[in-house]
């Protein structure tokens, strides 16, 4: 059955600790331990190539689908560098781009999981994003960098797919930028927020769960993307899920908010923790609103630790190199 | 001095600078990197497309302060400061120079591997390619065609 049979993270080494943030700012982020820093030559581009590079083995690609917010181009094809660094390319391999809200890494996937199921080609999934600019100050502080690669097979050796369903809204005013800007924008009334969050996770949700005969109690983990705890905690309840299923498989705390890669990686974070027969919700939300919701069962080469192993051996930096670092002194 | 490279060179390098892609010899089967129109042990001309681990061991660095890098680099020391130089042997064959990334104190005999990264952006264009990073023995991609 279709499903994923590779997964890799990357993470650059910088890293901002909370309790650097609150010797400086004065208070520690909510919910954040840690977050991983870009360097000045790593973009979305060298993160997605990095975690692609994890993925052991030369499985000849039929297609790859990239997903960023964070792209060094507004206009270009540029999974171009990626298919260049896995040695892929050419007038063989079909590839798609993603790039307007958090929803496209799960927008990615669910590209890929189509195009090897209609090919019978192996296809790869990349999302990778740094920290977007942003005038708001404590929107910046929880913005993360890292990457996440998936191997879509016919065979899907770490985990199958079952089936999907997806949801689309409009809610204007959330999580945006204007063309010809660059800067993250927000109107900022929590309420709203959570509310819209909440009403396009459970209308992606409850129609797949219909489906399949399902009730969130089947479900060992529901995976969302790395928001904040109170929006994450507000989601899972919406849709009948618990802390308990949803939490354990949150990277927040030591990625910070991964933008595109927030869903993938809290995937891969499921992969690592799931024994083999344990059923696994994804859901990827965008601002704006849409949400996908996908789900899996765990195969018997699930576990591999991917996520820790690249979490592992961050160098801390101090405050002032932070700001330095993301170009703002 | 500066690294300036055209838009077109870049172009025509790309398959070596962010794919590894070196050249083997049919005669003589050396590896060359930066690919080249001829073995660089034998002056065959029949080469073919090989593509490198990327792993290798460091034989020598140094360090490049701010003040001393070529232009193109300012943006990157002026956000990350100064940064390592290394020369690496690559594991078949080839010696190569390249930045070194996350590492702080570089040894001699350090096992590195290539990772793709920025090296500069002129004319709106981003300039990517590999540098190295500490090879901390992580499984990678084998040599092959």
């Amino acid at each position: 059955m279709v499903g994923l049979a590779a997964y890799g993270c990357y993470f650059p080494a910088a890293r901002l600790t909370a309790a650097e943030t609150e010797r400086v700012w004065g208070s520690p982020i909510a919910d954040l331990d840690s977050k991983p820093v870009a360097a000045a030559d790593e973009d979305a581009l060298t993160l997605a190539a990095a975690a692609a590079a994890t993925i052991d083995g030369d499985a000849a690609l039929g297609s790859m689908s990239l997903a960023s917010t964070t792209l060094p181009y507004r206009r270009r094809v540029q999974i171009g560098v990626l298919a260049r660094a896995l040695r892929s390319g050419g007038d063989s391999l079909f590839t798609t781009e993603h790039t307007t809200s958090a929803r496209a890494g799960t927008e990615a996937l669910a590209v890929q999981l189509l195009a090897v199921r209609a090919s019978g080609r192996s296809g790869m999934v990349v999302a990778a994003d740094v920290a977007s600019p942003t005038g708001d100050a404590h929107r910046a502080a929880v913005l993360g960098a890292g990457a996440v690669a998936l191997l879509v097979a016919e065979d899907g050796a770490v985990a199958t797919f079952e089936a999907s369903a997806h949801h689309v809204a409009e809610d204007p005013g959330l999580d945006f930028v204007p063309a010809g800007e660059s800067a993250l924008q927000d109107v900022q009334v929590s309420g709203y927020t959570q509310e819209a969050l909440g009403a396009a996770v459970r209308g992606a949700v409850e129609p797949l769960l219909h489906r399949l005969g399902r009730t969130p109690s089947d479900y060992r983990f529901l995976v969302l993307g790395t928001m904040p705890g109170r929006l994450l905690d507000a989601a899972a309840r919406g849709c009948g899920f618990t802390r308990e299923q949803s939490r354990p498989v949150w990277a927040f705390p030591s990625t910070g908010d991964l933008g595109a890669a927030g869903a993938l990686t809290n995937l891969a974070l499921a992969l690592d923790t799931a024994e083999p027969g344990d059923r696994i919700l994804l859901v990827g939300y965008g601002a704006g609103s849409g949400a996908d919701a996908l789900s899996f069962t765990a195969g018997e080469s699930a576990g591999r630790g991917a996520v820790a192993r690249a979490l592992a051996g961050g160098r801390p930096v101090d405050a002032l190199t932070y700001l330095r670092m993301t170009g703002r002194i | 001095m500066g690294a300036h490279v055209s838009v077109p060179m870049y172009r025509r390098t790309l398959a070596a600078r962010v794919g590894l892609e070196g050249r083997r010899c049919y005669r003589c089967s050396a590896v060359s990197f930066p690919p080249r129109g001829a073995c660089g042990q034998c002056r065959g001309r029949s080469l073919t497309p090989v593509r490198l681990s990327g792993v290798g061991t460091l034989q020598a660095w140094t360090y490049i302060t701010a003040a001393g890098a070529p232009p193109e680099f300012a943006a990157q020391v002026r956000r990350d400061g100064g940064y390592h130089v290394g020369l690496v042997a690559l594991q078949e064959g080839p010696r190569v120079a390249g930045q070194l990334v996350d590492v702080s104190d570089p040894e001699i005999g350090q096992p590195v591997r290539a990772v793709v990264r920025r090296l500069y952006e002129e004319e709106g264009v981003v300039r990517y390619g590999f540098k190295f990073a500490p090879h901390m023995g992580e499984q990678l991609p084998a040599e092959g065609v």
